[in-house]
């Protein structure tokens, strides 16, 4: 298989054998996007997802070698309860951002199938949940991007 | 007539009887199902996908408790359908209100929703 390939199935089994907070099946997707209806989110999803790769060239002596950064994504997502009031939305949705954390530092400085962990998506401001999915759909979504490198 | 008064006499004829559920409380609730399309949020690489459902009745005619009642997001609606119940939750649509008036008096009222599950 590919290193990504490699690379997100090291991240569901590292995540499927954390002790977190919250119980959870990760997996890893296929699609660049992960498709899912509210039945489904019922309870918390966490998907895997290659997502990109960066290439950059290097001379040293003549040589030219080739450092590859993988930057999968791990997608956390739940449906808020309906019919629950504000503040009981608030407190799963903080419940969940917990687990996200406990997700982000379940994958740092750890290296996976001979790569190097980098960070989490340097250089980009992200929002800490998605709020327009919050918002319309009562849908907390946290896209954490990693990055690993050769 | 007006257009308008001719149009809420046709939606009037075509309704359905859905049961509105706010926390405990139910009612039966006599709509014209409405306008009914898929919506997306991307999130990252996260897209999600979920299909919105209106509902427009009598405003007047939505009572809990004996009372007049206004919609509330996170209450449902069970619409029983093709020997199946859907449940659709009030969610605001692309960023407006989950209800809003369909007339200039708020006689009628257009309620947004989102499917969350069948039974």
């Amino acid at each position: 298989m590919s290193v990504a390939t490699d690379l997100c199935d090291a991240i569901v089994d590292t995540l499927n054998a954390a002790d977190l907070s919250m119980a959870f099946t990760a997996e890893r997707r296929a699609v660049p996007f992960a498709e899912a209806d509210f039945k489904t989110l019922r309870t918390v999803q966490v998907y895997v997802l290659a997502n990109t790769r960066k290439s950059e060239r290097r001379c040293r002596g003549g040589d030219n070698t080739f450092r590859l950064t993988y930057k999968p994504v791990v997608i956390v997502q739940k449906k808020l309860t309906p019919g629950t009031t504000v503040s009981q939305q608030l407190a799963e949705s903080d419940e969940l951002q917990g687990l996200a954390e406990e997700i982000e530092s379940a994958l740092a400085l750890v290296s996976l199938v001979d790569l190097n962990f980098l960070g989490f998506n340097e250089n980009q401001d992200s929002d800490v949940y998605g709020v327009e999915a919050m918002r319309s759909a009562g849908v907390f979504t946290v896209p954490i991007t990693v990055e690993y490198t050769n | 007539m007006t257009l308008l008064e001719r149009s809420l006499v046709v939606l009037k004829k075509e309704r359905v009887t859905i049961t509105y559920v706010s926390g405990t409380n139910t009612a039966g609730w006599d709509v014209r199902p409405g306008r009914s399309q898929i919506e997306q949020f991307t999130e990252g690489e996260s897209v999600l996908v979920s299909r919105l459902q209106d509902f427009i009745g009598l405003a007047a005619e939505l009572r809990i408790d004996g009372a007049t009642y206004k919609p509330e997001r996170g209450d449902t609606i069970h619409w029983f359908r093709n020997d199946v119940t859907d449940i659709f939750e009030v969610l605001p649509a692309n960023g407006d209100d989950w209800f809003e008036p369909v007339d200039a008096f708020g006689k009628w009222i257009r309620v947004h929703a989102k499917l969350v599950d069948s039974e």
